[in-house]
């Protein structure tokens, strides 16, 4: 009997404990794999965030969401890619940040899709944990 | 009789007055409405901004039992070189840490960034003037403005340095604050995890914002 709750109880820690370190060890969450919830345009997204942030935030925060438009600003500083898609605003743009360690080969000026987190709205639309989608 | 005809000559004469001087003060309104105009836009147009899309925000915390630290590099600021104007957004959910758990627990648990999407610093650089934004150098100021975090506005005060390269201002502050400042609760169990002094560093490379 003092056998079997010894085993029982040596069990539950031992789930407990590989619980605790699959957590803490888990992996970021990005937008790889999760199905977006609308997909939409540069300028789509961007009247909607400049039109009523809040309710735009109440559609779109933390989901993620596929953007079309075109490239027109790289930034690969910091250890990572960050593509400027372009909306009709003079300094509004999606804010594409990719997976740290894509290999993304994108050159400016061109048309494409992709799928990110949204972060929220400063003077861009902001995506982070990108993925191309082909 | 030529009373009556004086009288008639003196209202012509008035009416006529009357109109040249309202002719020239209707001119002189509109000569100085232009000119205040145009040193309006003058002012304007010497009042350059400063911008850029991807300042750097870093925090570190430290404890006997952990140090915890987050990046973001995608905070905006915009410094009006005439005023000193500033002012500084980050996006809460851009905040990476190192490990997922920790950034699922600063958003959801301790900022609550479903509510609060971001941080806001509004502010002033003291003696603007000083900062020769045409000329290559370090300049030494003070800021002081309003942080709104986790939707508490506290007024605070850092030190910053500019430095002037070729057109370009690098800026670099730090500061520390208090998450019991903001509302923030932190649990009894991770107490010692988490300091009540958090260093915030603020850098930033600005560029002329053109319009």
């Amino acid at each position: 009997m003092k056998k079997k709750i010894f085993a029982i109880l040596l069990t539950a820690f031992a789930v407990a404990a590989i619980y605790g370190i699959y957590q803490w060890n888990k992996p970021k969450r990005t937008a790889d794999g999760e199905m977006p919830v609308d997909t939409l345009t540069a300028e789509d997204i961007f009247a909607k965030f400049s039109g009523d942030e809040t309710k735009a935030n109440s559609l779109y925060l933390n989901k993620v969401v596929q953007i079309y438009g075109r490239v027109v600003d790289i930034d690969s500083g910091n250890n990572e890619v960050v593509l400027f898609l372009e909306t009709s605003d003079i300094l509004g743009r999606v804010s594409c940040t990719l997976i740290p360690g894509t290999n993304a080969e994108v050159a400016k000026g061109r048309e494409i899709a992709v799928k990110g987190i949204c972060t929220g709205f400063l003077t861009d639309v902001v995506l982070t944990q990108c993925v191309l989608v082909q | 009789m030529s009373f009556l005809h004086n009288v008639s000559w003196f209202n012509s004469w008035l009416k006529n007055e009357l109109q040249n001087q309202a002719q020239k003060y209707y001119k002189m309104k509109k000569t100085a409405t232009l000119l205040a105009l145009v040193l309006i836009t003058a002012s304007v147009s010497c009042a350059q901004k400063y911008f850029t899309r991807s300042g750097y925000i870093h925090f570190f915390s430290t404890t006997n039992v952990e140090d915890i630290s987050a990046d973001n590099n995608k905070a905006t600021v915009v410094l009006d070189a005439g005023t000193g104007a500033v002012e500084i957004s980050c996006l809460i959910k851009a905040f990476e840490f190192e490990k997922a758990l920790m950034q699922e627990h600063f958003n959801e648990n301790y900022m609550e960034s479903d509510t609060y999407p971001k941080s806001v610093f509004k502010g002033k650089v003291e003696n603007i003037k000083a900062v020769n934004f045409f000329r290559d150098g370090t300049y030494s100021s003070q800021v002081s403005g309003e942080i709104f975090i986790h939707g508490v506005t506290k007024t605070i005060f850092a030190n910053v340095t500019f430095v002037v390269s070729g057109g370009k201002i690098e800026t670099n502050t730090n500061f520390s604050v208090n998450p019991k400042d903001y509302n923030i609760t932190i649990p009894d169990l991770v107490k010692n995890n988490i300091s009540e002094n958090i260093r915030i560093t603020v850098k930033s490379t600005l560029e002329e914002l053109k319009k």
